[in-house]
């Protein structure tokens, strides 16, 4: 498989220090196995010191931890929309506890060497979620949420995306609306998605034509396939088969030190401002290249 | 002055408030040299100037005498009801009581601008939505906010979190008193259960607090009486609470398992509750939640608390809340 490829890839890379300033994929490549990305921030140096010698161990042994990747900008970079403030507790106290408490809870067992989208999808356990699935879901949701957005971000995607964003919800305006709307109702912790729910023959044909026009079932009906989905608490829509393209975290602690109880102001501002459509087109180009549609590949 | 306004203001809070003729004849009483006097903080000053060491009533602000009839809210109350909804919110019949202190009543254990957005927002909204959300349900007009909890689950999401939102924080506000306003211990047939049941009161904090960081997500924390009488402590998720059928206790944790410290049972009668929404801590403590869970036993309001227990909960009655 080629996850699995790209998984021994970056642990064999993570060895040495050249392998973070090389590598040219993601923040999360095949596993977070502590493979860094993301232009020379002062965050990321300051990582990259702490790992090489994390790295330069692990030459001798095989590494068994995750690690805590750095968003793909400074902490301070989404100002005013997302605060420093905020980034400093939600990326270096949550993000980074779930991190910790997933280390603690693989350590001496066969998770160690799973990769992080393996120990997501096991320890769902087809929804009755073992005690590791709260750590390894929250661990994958913050990383695809710190690469859904970027600096001087918003605006509209455009392209396929936007083709099927205009064909699945009648138009981007629509879609925002849902989107905002299963945030609103996510009650309580959660997340928000915009997702490809595949239909394996749709795709499979749809790529075959390498036509952009509307697959249609066999009465004749548009297949939709991009939905917006929400979750709670720690659940990803990895585990029921979706490909995630998009992601916002409602839970309180990712709004609450700038927007309070606004939560519709933090949704506007999140769609407005701070999305990375750049980022949510190369995962749908990523899904359309990609045969199995449940090993998601991270990019950035 | 500062002496002055510490001597006056709680004695005027007090008689305004109206069941605190109760504290004023028992200040004598558990007030001992080791416990310090409510001390107005100086930002009391912002909400109207402090004149002859008097903070003036703000304007407007009619408050409720108990926790069991709550008084209605006035116009203009600041509101955060969400998108859609207009600044006043959802007029009906279930009412946004006020806080049985002023905002800043519990500082520095819970800060003045959580109490703001956790009542004037927060619990406004629960107020406001379900109040929309029984508009099309004919067979719930009529019941006072205790009696919705029962069918809240079987009566949709949007019943099941406003109400139990609504219910939920308007007894929160009342196991909350400022500091040195109310016994800071349980007494009576309280103390004795709680000695009975899970050692000594010390030990039933460590518990509690324990139960309080194994919550994963959002919900509450419930001291209550289970079916054999003796006291259990049990969690909910989100907005449920106990009373709710259908409802499902202690299992929203991080391990998976049932959360760490609760009794296991499937039914209490709750009469003490924490809220665990990170709502509730988050502008002050962040991601420290540990440390708020330990110091909102500052402001626990154990007169209030051995009176639901006494009153209610040891006679297998739930606690009565009008609208």
């Amino acid at each position: 498989m080629a996850a699995m490829a790209a998984t021994s890839a970056a642990s064999l890379a993570v060895s040495t220090p050249a392998g973070f300033l090389s590598s040219s994929s993601s923040v999360l490549d095949g596993g977070q196995r502590g493979a860094g990305a993301g232009a020379g921030t002062a965050v990321i140096v300051q990582q990259q010191r702490r790992s090489r010698h994390v790295a330069l161990r692990a030459v001798a042994s095989p590494r068994a931890e995750f690690e805590l990747p750095p968003p793909p900008y400074e902490l301070d970079a989404l100002e005013p929309h997302m605060s420093k403030n905020t980034l400093e507790f939600h990326w270096g106290k949550h993000h980074r506890a779930y991190v910790d408490n997933l280390n603690k809870q693989i350590a001496g067992t066969e998770e160690e060497r799973y990769s992080l989208e393996e120990v997501v999808l096991k320890s769902y356990n087809n929804g009755t979620p073992t005690p590791l699935f709260n750590n390894a879901g929250q661990i994958w949701n913050h990383t695809f949420f710190w690469e859904s957005m970027k600096p001087a971000g918003g605006g509209a995607p455009k392209g396929k995306l936007l083709q099927l964003i205009n064909r699945d919800f009648g138009s981007f305006d629509e879609f925002k609306t849902q989107f905002k709307a299963a945030g609103a109702t996510q009650f309580g912790s959660g997340w928000a998605w915009l997702v490809i729910k595949p239909s394996l023959e749709e795709w499979i044909a749809q790529r075959q034509t390498g036509s952009d026009e509307p697959v249609k079932d066999k009465d004749g009906n548009i297949a939709k396939s991009l939905a917006v989905v929400k979750t709670p608490n720690a659940v990803t829509p990895v585990v029921w088969g979706d490909v995630p393209l998009l992601t916002m975290d409602v839970w309180e602690h990712a709004y609450y030190l700038d927007y309070q109880n606004r939560r519709p102001a933090y949704m506007d501002v999140f769609l407005d401002q701070l999305v990375n459509w750049d980022a949510v087109e190369a995962r749908l180009e990523a899904a359309l290249s990609t045969v199995n549609l449940t090993q998601q590949t991270f990019t950035s | 002055m500062a002496a002055l306004a510490a001597a006056v203001v709680p004695l005027r809070l007090a008689a305004g408030l109206g069941l605190c003729s109760r504290l004023l004849s028992r200040r004598g009483s558990f007030l001992g040299s080791d416990v310090t006097p409510f001390m107005p903080p100086t930002s009391l000053a912002k909400n109207g100037s402090v004149r002859n060491g008097v903070v003036p009533r703000r304007p407007g602000r009619r408050v409720h005498t108990t926790a069991l009839a709550a008084a209605a809210a006035g116009p203009g109350r600041e509101t955060e009801t969400g998108a859609g909804a207009t600044s006043s919110g959802t007029a009906g019949p279930y009412k946004l009581p006020d806080l049985p202190y002023d905002y800043n009543a519990l500082e520095p254990f819970i800060d003045t601008a959580t109490m703001r957005a956790h009542h004037d927002g927060h619990h406004a909204t629960y107020v406001s939505k379900l109040n929309e959300a029984i508009q099309d349900k004919g067979h719930l007009t009529g019941a006072t906010l205790h009696q919705l909890q029962k069918a809240a689950i079987k009566s949709g999401a949007a019943v099941r979190n406003n109400a139990g939102g609504h219910y939920n924080h308007s007894l929160f506000w009342t196991y909350m008193a400022p500091r040195g306003m109310a016994a800071r211990e349980p007494s009576g047939k309280l103390k004795d259960a709680i000695g009975e049941t899970f050692g000594s009161f010390e030990k039933f904090q460590t518990l509690f607090n324990g139960a309080c960081a194994g919550v994963f997500g959002s919900g509450w924390v419930w001291l209550g009486v289970a079916e054999d009488g003796r006291l259990s402590i049990e969690t909910t998720a989100n907005q449920d609470n106990p009373l709710m059928e259908g409802v499902v206790l202690s299992k929203n944790t991080a391990s998976g398992d049932r959360v760490a410290h609760t009794g296991g049972r499937s039914s209490i009668i709750p009469f003490m509750g924490q809220d665990v929404w990170e709502h509730a801590y988050y502008l002050k403590y962040q991601n420290k939640k540990v440390e708020y869970f330990s110091a909102w036993w500052n402001v626990l309001n154990w007169d209030k608390i051995c009176e639901y227990y006494e009153k209610y909960a040891a006679k297998g009655q739930y606690i009565p809340v009008e609208m």
